[in-house]
């Protein structure tokens, strides 16, 4: 922990002289990009995918996904071809793709149309609606206008047609709040916008309203209510779509049997009924209570003299599924069943694919049809027009590693066609018939992650360990054993390396063997791995990455190349659960059968209840038998503890939370009576401090109390009440404030030393405090003249302010985040602000400037030299205030995160990595952020301190670009991790993309350069032998000479 | 139809506002295009374009690499094939015009919305420098706005093959040159030495 690792001389020699050596780092090397990183580029979960035939042989996949990010992918690999992303609030609401352009909707109350080129992804046009006071939440839709480029859209609360290159719309329809319009339907001479009625006193019950316009005019033709009840997105309701015979509404009211059907535009009779019964005859009206809607093929341009839905019900505790299909027999309406299954979780796809020309809809275009039927097989079929499917296919594949397949797509590649399934998990596989492996899979869970843990692995075992712990495991108890075994290896391999001919002849493995160090895995194995990654390497470059994600998915990859070793699924009553926080709780133990484990901890989506899971780090199954526990409370914060059950050797995980009585509780996990009083064993007590979130006016610190009767310890059981949080003291903001964040220590910290020693050999102390916490608070409205951000410098255990300061005219908001972090004795945030203090002289207006600027504050024990607290041990109590230096820089980009380099024992100075909005991984060396950096000439004492000449702007220095040409979108976190070498530290960036990569802020000071030629260094060493051999004669020989001359 | 009505007035009064300046000529400012909300303040629009140059031969790669972002990304606008942009929903007052490409570098603009005597909308738009103030005394851009790459990121850094110069400037290697030159060179000089200066200089160093 902080404050407990002793000045040493050894370390500060160390210290100093790789400070010296930092000046020799350099950037990437070319030969390094892609060897040392890898990245993955990624969309989220798709909310749509549309398949789109550009011609007779060219087939586009376009998504929209629940990351705001537009897509296009190719259909014979799942790459991306191209990719947009929209900003953090901009919801991407409609995907419409005709000849050859994406039209998309997005964002709420500030609405933009833009439309794509398909091919290069590039904007054709768009279009912005400003902010409406009038707009209802939900509103939005848009449609493209057959026959021309135009475009029809709900914008804010306006129903408006646009056309390419205009300014202003050619016409544009107030809808006067009158209802949240999420539908727009087209037919030749009128478009349809239908949505939630707003409820009034006079009519208090959900109904759908329809405005219908003149298309070519922007008249308003009617204006109407119909289907009372009912909502536009409900599980009883369809829109069909058909050139031939019009547009209809089908629902089912919520007590009702029957189906209403409704032709937009009609109001006399508003509706028809039509009878479920005649499509399925064995449905009974129980059976039918239970029937919900769905749509398939909701685009006009697909399928659209056919429209069809699908119907499931439950009969015989069963869940039954069919398609049907609506047709008009002479004026009358008709509806048939086309398909039907008995699968408790059958998907539908529809025909799947747009004409490559308007004209050409294919009326016998194929519906495919997915059903699962098992947890461990997804099996598929593709109708036409006969009952016999076309084509089938199966697809070996578990619920418990991605979730159910909620939805499927068909498309076509080379006329043959692909199902498309996605799962709840953020799995999206392509499958082809004939093959039960998949074509290609993108796991999205990904850019879902909520957290990240390193795991480390042992390092590899050689063969001849193995074969030793194979006969008899206790041999590997000596290290000397150990050591003559790798030696015995070690030349066992010489010697076949001599015997192959020096390598010349021997077939290379290295084609078959990634950058990870592992052979290339085929689309299955990637998906399923048969066998996880359990051994690292020797320099602890290979660890485990644990992600947890909001998707319910666990998944653990290699820190090199990204591997995937194993992923588990987790659900509470079928429903995936939101995974916040993972640990691992025990780590890999070199010679123990026990395993390491993760404990995640999340919340069920159904209850909204703490769920934890204990798994086995290395193969992801449930350990010991354990099983997913959903806990009869709801966690505020979630914490490792101090402690380890002594038991299951098992790290504590704390989880407060309240109880019914508004009493502020600590729960463990493992919460068992060994874990218990392991805790109530630790001699320091806990303290944590609670807030009620973002926005909330104060924040309380409590320390936690273990019961005084033993015996309550040792009957603990997972039902036991957590220990009671004692609260001690309230920290309440100043009025007007509101918090925005609170930040503390990511883990435990270490430091190499405990003082900045100056140019003069005095030292300068820092500040170490373990329980120090930063809040950033909002000072005013945005608004208002005087607004701002609060920080404050806290102490966890006793409440007392350490530090505070208010950054005038500076703005948090989603689009402007707060970000900070600390690191040693030092605090760094970085915030917008707009004007700055007028500088003397200025000529320019400082109320002007804007930008983001990085704060930094340095922590000391004193601001003299050579004093300090000298107590052992660093204690809230002692109330020493801090000494704080601060220093302002302008910061070089927008960040979305921030984070510091770590290495095994924090004597490589850190390095300080901005994720950028650009998608760069800036990596900036720690002094750059000495905000003791001198505002005139360094002195002599400066300069031998590596004290840099202060100047505003950090620069962004492409050689610092960790990421390279790499673009990592939408950068969230950013985790580092220790290795084997001092020198180097693993950094992890994830948000939408993922990225790992390794850096050495010092220099690699303990690493031969890989230019280094080990055969220049044997050949070398043999010439200077082979020197001495010949040359020893001559030289006993001109010696003799010499004597006798 | 009353608001179709306000969109006709407002693009004539826009083109009004345009044909007054462009005649002008007094100022280097120039008009952004008005959209008038009901209820809501007025915002404008502000158009440009990414101009090619030698580091940025096409501007049509950075249509799906880059964005146009402005106040750190409270507005954001993604760029088109032919390099043009536009940002929607500007209000009057300051703003910071940024371009971010992950492999190019742009100059940062100051832009200035403002509403002169007439009440017409005008926009001077200004380079800045990261950490300077930002002087009215630095030239108004022209509008549209046409922005050029300044650099291309080089990210790498190559690396150094064998160089017989960089060997011999190694301090060791000097090191090393200079216990040769003890060695060899030494005796020979010792051995040219005149034998009496030579006597001389060892009853020197022996006295």
């Amino acid at each position: 922990m902080l404050g407990g690792v002793s000045l040493s001389r050894a370390a500060l020699s160390l210290t100093l002289a790789i400070g010296s050596l930092s000046s020799f780092a350099h950037g990437l090397f070319p030969d390094e990009a892609g060897r040392i990183d890898w990245h993955r580029a990624q969309i989220g979960r798709p909310t749509k995918i549309v398949p789109y035939a550009f011609n007779e042989t060219d087939t586009g996949l376009f998504a929209i996904t629940d990351r705001n990010t537009l897509a296009s992918l190719s259909p014979a690999s799942g790459e991306i071809v191209w990719r947009q992303m929209f900003g953090p609030d901009e919801t991407i609401k409609a995907l419409r793709v005709r000849d050859g352009r994406a039209l998309t909707l997005s964002g709420a109350n500030e609405t933009q149309v833009r439309v794509w080129d398909a091919v290069s992804g590039s904007l054709v046009w768009g279009f912005s609606q400003p902010p409406d006071a009038n707009y209802r939440k939900g509103s939005g839709a848009a449609e493209f206008v057959e026959g021309s480029e135009d475009v029809v859209a709900v914008v804010g609360d306006s129903l408006v047609r646009l056309t390419p290159g205009a300014t202003v719309p050619v016409w544009e329809v107030p809808l006067n709040a009158t209802a949240a319009y999420k539908r727009v339907v087209l037919e030749d001479k009128s478009v349809f916008v239908v949505g939630d009625a707003r409820l009034t006193k006079k009519n208090p019950k959900p109904r759908m309203q329809v405005v219908e316009v003149d298309l070519k005019t922007g008249g308003v033709k009617q204006k109407y209510q119909f289907a009372s009840g009912q909502a536009v997105r409900s599980n009883r309701v369809v829109f069909l779509q058909s050139r031939e015979y019009g547009s209809y509404v089908v629902w089912r009211d919520e007590k009702n049997i029957v189906w209403f059907v409704h032709r937009l535009g009609m109001s006399d009779p508003e509706w028809e009924i039509y009878h479920a019964k005649l499509v399925q005859v064995e449905l009974m009206p129980a059976d039918m209570l239970t029937s919900t809607l769905y749509e398939i093929d909701s685009d006009p341009a697909l399928n659209a003299n056919h429209p069809r839905f699908v119907m499931t019900y439950l009969k015989d505790d069963k869940i039954k599924t069919i398609v049907v299909e609506m047709y008009r027999s002479g004026d009358k309406l008709e509806m048939r069943k086309v398909a039907g299954f008995r699968s408790d979780d059958a998907v539908v796809a529809g025909c799947g694919i747009a004409a490559a020309k308007k004209d050409a809809a294919n009326p016998n275009a194929p519906r495919a049809v997915v059903s699962v039927r098992s947890s461990d097989n997804v099996s598929w079929r593709v109708y036409t027009d006969s009952k016999t499917p076309t084509h089938t296919g199966d697809f070996a594949y578990s619920k418990d590693t991605y979730g159910p397949v909620k939805s499927a797509t068909l498309y076509h590649v080379g006329g043959e066609p692909r199902v498309l399934v996605q799962t709840s998990g953020g799995l999206v596989a392509a499958l082809a018939p004939g093959s039960s492996e998949p074509v290609w899979f993108r796991d999205e869970s990904l850019s879902h992650a909520t957290d990240m843990a390193f795991l480390e692995l042992p390092p590899p075992v050689s063969s001849a360990e193995y074969a030793a712990k194979a006969t008899d495991p206790s041999v590997l108890g000596s290290p000397v054993t150990r050591y003559i075994l790798r030696w015995a290896e070690t030349v066992k391999s010489i010697v076949s390396w001599v015997t192959s001919g020096f390598g010349f002849f021997a077939p290379s493995s290295a084609d078959a063997v990634g950058a990870s160090g592992q052979a290339a895995r085929t689309v299955a194995e990637e998906l399923a791995p048969g066998s996880p990654i359990v051994a690292g390497d020797h320099f602890g470059f290979r660890k485990l990455s644990v992600f947890g994600t909001s998707t319910g998915v666990v998944a653990a990859l290699s820190t090199q190349g990204g591997s995937r070793s194993w992923t588990r699924f987790l659900a509470d009553n079928g429903t995936a659960v939101d995974i916040e926080n993972v640990f691992v709780t025990r780590r890999n133990q070199p010679m123990s059968s026990s395993a390491p484990l993760v404990t995640v901890v999340g919340r069920s989506r159904a209850s909204g209840n703490t769920v934890v899971a204990v798994l086995n780090a290395l193969t992801g199954e449930f350990a010991d038998g354990s099983e997913l526990a959903v806990l009869p409370y709801s966690h505020a914060k979630v914490f490792e503890l101090p402690a380890v059950d002594t038991l299951s050797n098992q790290q504590l995980v704390g989880l407060v939370y309240r109880d019914p009585e508004n009493q502020t509780r600590l729960g463990i996990w493992p919460s068992t009576a060994s874990a218990a009083k392991a805790f109530c064993a630790v001699a320091e007590p806990v303290f944590f401090d609670l807030n009620d979130g973002a926005g909330s006016t104060d924040l309380r610190g409590f320390r936690v109390e273990c019961p005084a009767d033993e015996a309550e310890l040792d009957s603990w059981t997972e039902g036991s009440s957590g220990f009671v949080g004692r609260e001690q003291w309230r920290f309440d903001l100043p009025a007007g404030e509101t918090l925005v964040s609170t930040t503390g220590y990511g883990g435990a910290q270490s430091t190499a030393l405990l003082g900045r020693v100056l140019g003069d050999r005095s030292v300068l102390y820092k500040y170490l405090n373990p329980h120090l916490i930063t809040l950033a608070t909002r000072v005013g409205k945005a608004e208002s003249s005087s607004h701002g951000i609060g920080i404050y410098m806290v102490d966890r255990v006793t409440g007392s302010l350490l530090y505070s300061t208010v950054h005038a005219n500076a703005h948090v908001t989603a689009k402007q985040p707060f970000l900070a972090i600390q690191s040693e004795n030092r605090v760094i945030y970085q915030f917008w602000q707009e004007g700055s203090p007028a500088a003397a002289g200025s000529t320019g207006h400082s109320d002007a400037v804007r930008g983001y600027v990085t704060v930094v504050a340095d922590l000391y024990e004193s601001d003299k030299p050579d004093t300090r607290d000298e107590s052992r041990a660093f204690s809230s109590y002692d109330l020493l205030l801090p000494h704080v230096i601060t220093e302002a820089f302008v910061a070089p980009e927008a960040a979305s995160a921030l984070g510091v380099t770590r290495t095994g024992s924090n004597i490589s100075t850190r390095d300080v990595v901005f994720g950028l909005a650009s998608g760069k991984l800036l990596s900036l060396p720690d002094q750059m952020f000495d905000a003791r950096r001198p505002k005139r000439a360094a002195t002599k004492d400066e300069q031998a301190e590596g004290l840099v000449p202060y100047a505003a702007p950090l620069a962004l220095d492409p050689k610092r670009v960790l990421s390279h040409c790499n673009a990592v979108a939408g950068i969230r976190q950013i985790r580092a991790a220790p290795t084997h070498l001092e020198s180097t530290s693993l950094v992890a960036a994830y948000g939408l993309d993922l990225f790992f990569t390794r850096t050495s802020p010092s220099g690699t000071f303990d690493q031969l350069s890989p230019s280094f030629s080990k055969v220049n260094l044997v050949v070398t060493t043999l010439a200077l032998a082979v020197g001495c051999l010949l040359g020893g004669p001559m030289v006993r020989r001109k010696l003799t000479n010499q004597a006798w001359a | 139809m009353r608001a179709s009505a306000t969109w006709s007035m407002l693009a004539l009064a826009q083109s009004l506002v345009v044909l007054l300046l462009s005649l002008a000529l007094a100022s280097a400012s120039d008009p952004a295009a008005i959209a008038d909300t009901p209820g809501s303040a007025k915002t404008y629009r502000l158009r440009g374009m990414i101009t090619s140059n030698d580091i940025l031969p096409d501007p049509s790669v950075l249509a799906t690499t880059a964005r146009v972002v402005v106040n750190g990304g409270e507005h954001t606008a993604f760029i088109q094939s032919d390099g043009g942009f536009s940002v929607d929903n500007l209000g009057l007052g300051h703003s910071l015009f940024e371009i971010a490409a992950a492999n190019y570098s742009f100059p940062k603009i100051h832009i200035h919305i403002s509403l002169n005597d007439q009440g017409r909308a005008a926009i001077a738009a200004r380079y800045v420098q990261p950490g300077a103030d930002w002087s009215e005394d630095a030239p108004v851009l022209s509008y549209p706005l046409r922005v050029a790459a300044t650099a291309k990121y080089d990210f790498y850094t190559p690396r150094q093959g064998f160089s017989i110069v960089a060997m011999f400037s190694n301090p060791y290697m000097m090191m090393v040159g200079a216990s040769l030159v003890a060695v060899f060179l030494l005796p020979k000089l010792q051995a040219n030495i005149d034998p009496e200066i030579l006597d001389e200089m060892n009853k020197k160093t022996k006295g």
